[in-house]
């Protein structure tokens, strides 16, 4: 159904035009000029996606709607940050399952419903120990990248005394040097990897290369080494971080006089901040490589420039760091390397430092790439958006770059570089931050009624934010609304944020002749009373939330406001008075004083001298109380007996 | 402090509001030459002129201190403030109550007593108000008579309190004797300020020659401000390295040397900016390119790799295969020939497969020629004594 909606909502120009961008040629319906020699173009081979994605391309995103991975249903849509990562992964491990069920009981799936058949729903092939292999199964095996039967394939063959062609061996020896000898995540779980990347940060610290493993031992078994099996060893040592070994092993090559290629010395250079620990050790050492792929006339790429400035961001001395990184580019440039957005993302980090002063490199970043696509050429690439939106937040506070950085975000199939959930959270929430500190209320609303919550949940330290930007701007009439999104995110249960919405509601009286805050008192009232229902609930669960006397004082002032809410508001009032021992602190007094001016509108004297005991009882100011209740009401002799019990006479002389 | 000295002027400082109390407050200490020295003593560089001239100096003197402990005193307050209303502790309305009112209480008395001196000085309503002023104004210490009056003033407002009758105290009267701060204040702030600065620029080389080598560091604190930009950053601009540029002709692009990382990484690259699809056709690009869906345009002879080269006449036209050892009629032929058919209709094998097909029953006939000759004749034989019968 969703998809039907999407596809009437196409225009159908745009679809056309997408369908034929690409085509050098233009099609045009207006009638050529008889001489002019009709050319039919060629035809242009199109891949299988390529319809698809010109189609997917029409598709924007729809922020009112869930994201497209969530069950389409009301009830299951995810509305916090917790459930949007339970549910998606949720889903990923009904896959799995499904998929582990394939597995484990293959018998079931012999048979083929598709005709042409779909290999990827056959069961797959299982080697054991006793399993027929010959060496063009393994061939197979590593071309598809499965390196835990590549690697039990490999092993059998050594055992029945097969000879297997070097060839093969140094595929082998490229497959377990890439992913280390461990099988890494199927590609198909991408919803994993969506949520993963966050926690897999902290493990890249320090060496985990298996030494003495089977990638060494496939090295030696390669006789005579040839230049393919340095340079595996080379990269597989240099992307776990076996540096010193890897190093040694470049200079050995380099003895042998043998040829590398640019890629090798690219992995050497990423490592060169772990090799060397000051800076111009470190700079002196790149130069070092660099002369050598000179010398070998290896013309470098890419992934040189990246490396290089990868090393200089670890350069702790910013004054250096900066003249050569505006060293290197400019002669990358003349080499015709065309930078990535991985290689602002370390310009970046070179540039804005914490401890340097502010440079406002992105200025020129963004005027260099602004309107631009990309494709992901280097892994960094996806960190760009995420690291753009600190700088614009953090070092320069700058509201116009970061809609700058926003814009380019959302050129073309940009979306697809910011990374992963992790990243993009950061991303929205640097910009959210940063837009509710500069932007008026009103503005900053529009921005947040987009983002928020289909796209971004802010979390409570930039909800935080948002409610002091309200709280600047006394816009009070924002609070139901941020009040209703604070509970479906989940929010409730902290303190410091409630505490927050009742100071706004108490200190903003709503002011009754603008039209657009009539509602609000009623409003304010509400949610005062829902909040104080959901602490009462908190108090079953683990996390819960205790009452303190401010917090009930606020509730027990914004019911009294709303007018109609007196009941409730005598029923909080009883919760203090009853739970006083409890309770720490006691409501303000004005709080008190408001609520005994309700209790006069509305004829309850025994509410009042209850409010007035409470009073006594907790060392707050009676006297005016005392007043106000004996002038607002014509007490009975009983009332007057106990209010002169309470407080003395002292409220009787004017 | 205050306790020990005598009550009334306790009171005096309870009576005014929290501004000027202190500055009454400073001014009592004024009096007394070794609070002066301990003031003056807090710049070092004036010592010498004001031994000298220690009266004139006195004034200003006062009036720093005044400052000094102002400020301080604000600071005090504003704490004991917070600390108050953080924690309302049982009680604790009650003590304030109680020491409001007797503090109250205390101002009164002075006002009173000040009142009643006063009445019993002058006649006439000015005079008796000015003395009024004058002595409360005494005790606020706002006097212009410098220090060696100061004890003078002390004891003429000693009997002040003995006395009193009148009640309500003018504020503008007391700010009468307030006026003469205000024309010295300025003039002390000033000093204070060159002070200030004297100081700052004497303590700055000290803290300056540390921070020579990591430039700017004083910046870092008020560095998020337009003012520092920097300009803009030539990013192409700058001298190359000259590593590569100095024959960049001579450099030979270098494919990758390894095939396998290279098809490997290539797929990592593509997985890091793989994002969950968000639309249909994302997903269906995405089982595409898993395989498990048949790919655009739809073909139904899609992954028929031994095929793709054969042409469909192999498949269909069989009786090609019969040439040459089939005879041309007869049984075998019929036979034959309906095995071709159905072979032609059969997707599932492969023409060489079809071929081999046939190629076997010429081969199974072959070898049952001798049988299926006499069966044949037999049954020939048989059939024309049938026709012959």
């Amino acid at each position: 159904m969703y998809l039907t909606r999407q596809l009437r909502l196409l225009p159908s120009s745009s679809l056309v035009r997408h369908i034929t961008s690409g085509n050098g040629t233009h099609y045009t319906t207006a009638a050529p000029p008889a001489a002019e020699h009709i050319e039919i173009p060629k035809r242009i081979e199109r891949s299988p996606t390529d319809l698809l994605q010109a189609l997917a391309s029409t598709v924007g995103r729809d922020s009112t709607a869930p994201h497209y991975k969530y069950h389409d249903d009301p009830f299951l849509i995810p509305t916090s940050n917790v459930t949007k990562r339970t549910y998606t992964l949720s889903k990923e491990a009904g896959r799995k399952a499904a998929n582990w069920i394939k597995e484990e009981h293959r018998e079931l799936f012999m048979h083929q419903e598709a005709q042409p058949p779909i290999e990827k729903f056959a069961p797959s092939m299982v080697y054991t120990e006793e399993s027929e292999v010959d060496t063009s199964s393994l061939q197979q095996l590593i071309a598809q990248g499965e390196l835990t039967d590549a690697v039990l394939v490999y092993n059998l063959l050594e055992k029945k005394g097969i000879e297997v062609n070097d060839a093969l061996k140094q595929s082998l020896l490229e497959l377990v040097c890439f992913y280390n000898n461990q099988e890494p995540l199927p590609e198909e779980y991408i919803e994993e990897r969506w949520f993963l990347q966050n926690s897999r940060r902290r493990e890249r610290h320090g060496k985990t290369w298996k030494d003495g493993d089977l990638a060494e031992k496939l090295y030696a078994a390669i006789e005579p080494k040839t230049p393919q099996s340095y340079a595996a060893l080379i990269r597989g040592m240099a992307k776990y971080l076996q540096c010193e070994r890897a190093y040694a092993l470049l200079q050995e090559a380099n003895e042998r006089q043998i040829q590398l290629d640019t890629n090798t010395y690219n992995a050497i250079i990423q490592i060169v901040s772990l090799l060397k620990d000051t800076a111009d050790q470190r700079w002196q050492l790149c130069t070092v490589l660099l002369n050598q792929m000179a010398e070998q006339q290896l013309h470098p790429n890419l992934g040189t420039l990246n490396a290089l400035l990868e090393c200089i961001s670890t350069f702790g001395n910013f004054k250096l760091a900066r003249s050569s990184a505006l060293k290197v580019l400019p002669e990358f440039k003349q080499l015709g390397v065309t930078p990535s957005l991985g290689t602002y993302y370390y310009l970046l980090i070179i540039f804005c430092r914490e401890r340097a002063p502010v440079s406002h490199v992105i200025v020129d970043i963004l005027n260099d790439i602004g309107g631009k696509q990309f494709k992901v050429e280097h892994p960094k690439d996806t960190y760009f958006f995420a690291t753009a939106m600190d700088v614009c937040r953090n070092h320069l506070n700058d509201k116009a770059l970061a809609k700058k950085v926003d814009e380019l975000l959302h050129t073309g199939n940009n979306y697809d570089l910011i990374g992963d959930s992790f990243k993009e959270s950061i991303y929205y929430r640097n910009y959210l931050a940063l837009l509710c500190q500069t932007e008026s209320i009103e503005d900053f609303m529009q921005t947040y009624d987009v983002l928020v919550p289909n796209i971004y949940i802010p979390e409570p330290g930039i909800m935080e934010e948002i409610l002091r930007a309200i709280e600047i701007n006394g816009a009070v009439e924002h609070v139901p609304r941020i009040w209703s999104d604070m509970v479906i995110f989940d929010h409730t249960h902290r303190e410091s944020l409630l505490l927050y919405v009742l100071r706004i509601m108490v200190n903003n009286r709503p002011n009754a002749e603008l039209p657009a805050q009539q509602q609000l008192p009623e409003q304010c009232a509400k949610v005062a009373l829902d909040m104080y229902n959901k602490i009462e609930e908190s108090a079953k669960r683990v996390r819960k939330v205790s009452f303190t006397g401010q917090m009930l004082g606020d509730i027990l002032t914004l019911l009294v406001r709303s007018g109609s809410s007196f009941d409730k508001a005598s029923e909080v009032f009883a919760y203090i008075d009853k739970q006083q021992h409890r309770i720490p602190g006691t409501p303000a007094e004005s709080a008190l004083s408001e609520y005994v001016e309700a209790t006069v509108l509305n004829k309850a004297p025994s509410q009042a001298l209850m409010a007035l005991q409470y009073a006594v009882e907790n060392n707050m100011e009676t006297i005016a109380l005392a007043k106000r209740i004996h002038e607002g009401f014509t007490l009975s002799e009983v009332h007057l007996a106990k209010l002169k019990s309470l407080v003395g006479e002292s409220f009787l002389d004017k | 402090m205050l306790a020990l000295r005598n009550t009334q002027k306790f009171n005096i400082r309870a009576l005014l509001p929290a501004a000027c109390k202190n500055v009454g407050l400073l001014s009592y200490s004024s009096s007394s030459q070794s609070k002066d020295d301990d003031g003056a003593s807090s710049s070092d560089d004036e010592k010498q002129p004001k031994k000298q001239r220690k009266s004139a100096e006195k004034p200003k003197e006062t009036a720093a201190q005044r400052l000094n402990r102002l400020l301080g005193s604000m600071q005090m307050q504003t704490t004991d403030q917070l600390a108050d209303a953080d924690f309302p502790r049982p009680g604790d309305a009650n003590r304030r109550r109680r020491e409001a009112l007797k503090q109250d209480a205390a101002t009164k008395d002075v006002i009173t007593a000040a009142k009643n001196i006063a009445s019993m000085l002058g006649t006439g309503e000015n005079e008796r108000k000015q003395t009024e002023s004058e002595l409360l104004a005494k005790l606020l210490g706002h006097s212009v008579e410098g220090g060696p009056d100061a004890p003078q003033g002390d004891d003429k407002s000693t009997p002040a309190v003995t006395a009193g009758t009148e009640k309500e105290l003018n504020l503008s009267e007391l700010i009468v004797g307030m006026k003469i701060d205000r024309r010295q204040q300025p003039q002390q702030t000033e000093q204070t300020r060159g002070e200030y600065v004297r100081r700052t620029l004497a303590s700055r080389p000290k803290s300056r020659s540390g921070d020579h080598t990591s430039s700017q560091r004083p910046q870092r604190h008020i560095k998020r401000e337009a003012e520092t930009f920097s300009g803009s950053v030539n990013l192409y601009g700058g001298e190359p390295l000259g590593i590569f540029t100095k024959d960049s002709t001579k450099l030979l692009h270098s494919p990758d040397m390894l095939s396998t990382w290279s098809t490997l990484a290539e797929r990592e690259l593509k997985l890091q900016a793989a994002h969950p699809p968000a639309n249909y056709f994302e997903q269906m690009i995405q089982w595409t390119a898993q395989g498990k869906v048949w790919r655009f345009p739809i073909d139904n002879e899609q992954d028929m790799h031994e095929e793709a080269n054969v042409d469909f006449s192999e498949h269909i036209f069989l009786e090609q295969h019969l040439e040459g050892w089939c005879p041309n009629k007869g049984p075998i032929r019929h036979f034959m020939e309906l095995v071709c058919v159905g072979l032609s209709k059969n997707p599932y094998v492969t023409a060489q497969e079809k071929k081999e097909h046939i190629l076997w029953f010429r081969d199974y006939f072959e070898a049952k020629k001798d049988i299926l000759k006499d069966l044949i004749s037999k049954g020939s034989n048989e059939s024309t004594k049938n026709v012959t019968a």
